[in-house]
């Protein structure tokens, strides 16, 4: 009952942060996507200068990035090797499978607690800067990586969870997978 | 520490995250950051040296040309083009097939 009910508050918290990676990532991608065309079309068609294009992709670009990077632990796309985590999944000791999955998880934080613990002190040096064209504060470009390594470090936090609650081998264990749709099947 | 001290702890740590299932980002980042602190810099650099990638104008080609490269394979138009340059050189050595 109490693992059901942590597993339910995992997915709420899971769901919540997609919806706010997703959106950002597609207002980011498309407003990429269009400023780049625009300034490509402008440039060669109708003989017009962007002098505004280098900050404005920049800054679109690093939300897009790190809002995706966040979003690549929820569906646990990114690109790793898969030798030993391969076999390991494969095992049928599930307490090792946890233990190899968490510390896996865990080694993630030695390059993120730092880009945590330095983005949140630099803050105030990067508000005061401003961008050259429009004037805007640095800080909309900055705040993407450190919110972006927040949203990480949450990610992390929350795969380690499931993996203790269970759910992670559910998600991407190709037996259990198998076995749970067989059982449905004959369910 | 020597540079090729540092090196070294660099590669060890890098292929000891890498094979123990490590994403490939966070191996690479991870190795850097222990090397960062073996070598007594600032660690405040570790997030200055990861935005100055990401803040880099030229970067955006690599991720914009990835992009154009998923709409391809999304949409059929690389199957297409491929289908539309065989007859010309199709049966060609070194040719599509």
């Amino acid at each position: 009952m109490r693992r059901t009910s942590v597993k339910t508050i995992l997915n709420k918290i899971d769901c919540g942060m997609t919806v706010i990676e997703k959106t950002i990532m597609l207002v980011m991608g498309v407003a990429l996507f269009v400023l780049m065309t625009w300034c490509v079309l402008g440039r060669y068609c109708f003989s017009l200068s962007c002098p505004y294009q280098t900050e404005l992709a920049q800054t679109f670009h690093i939300w897009l990035c790190f809002m995706g990077s966040s979003y690549l632990f929820a569906v646990n796309e990114n690109s790793n090797v898969d030798i030993f985590p391969g076999r390991v999944m494969a095992s049928k000791n599930m307490l090792f499978k946890k233990i190899y999955f968490t510390i896996i998880y865990l080694t993630d934080f030695i390059f993120v607690i730092p880009c945590v613990q330095y983005g949140i002190i630099n803050i105030p040096m990067y508000a005061a800067q401003k961008t050259v064209y429009y004037g805007y504060s640095y800080i909309f470009i900055y705040g993407a990586a450190v919110l972006g390594f927040i949203m990480i470090s949450l990610r992390i936090i929350l795969c380690i969870l499931d993996i203790w609650t269970g759910g992670y081998f559910e998600k991407y264990d190709p037996a259990m997978k198998a076995a749970g749709e067989n059982g449905g099947a004959e369910a | 520490m020597s540079t090729a001290m540092l090196a070294l702890i660099f590669f060890v740590a890098f292929f000891i995250m890498l094979f123990l299932g490590t994403p490939i980002t966070y191996s690479l980042g991870g190795a850097g950051a222990i090397t960062m602190l073996a070598s007594g810099l600032k660690m405040s650099l570790v997030i200055k040296s990861v935005l100055s990638v990401f803040g880099s104008f030229t970067m955006l080609a690599i991720f914009l040309f990835t992009l154009m490269g998923v709409i391809y394979q999304k949409t059929g138009l690389a199957s297409l083009l491929v289908d539309a340059l065989k007859p010309s050189v199709g049966k060609m050595k070194g040719g599509l097939h």
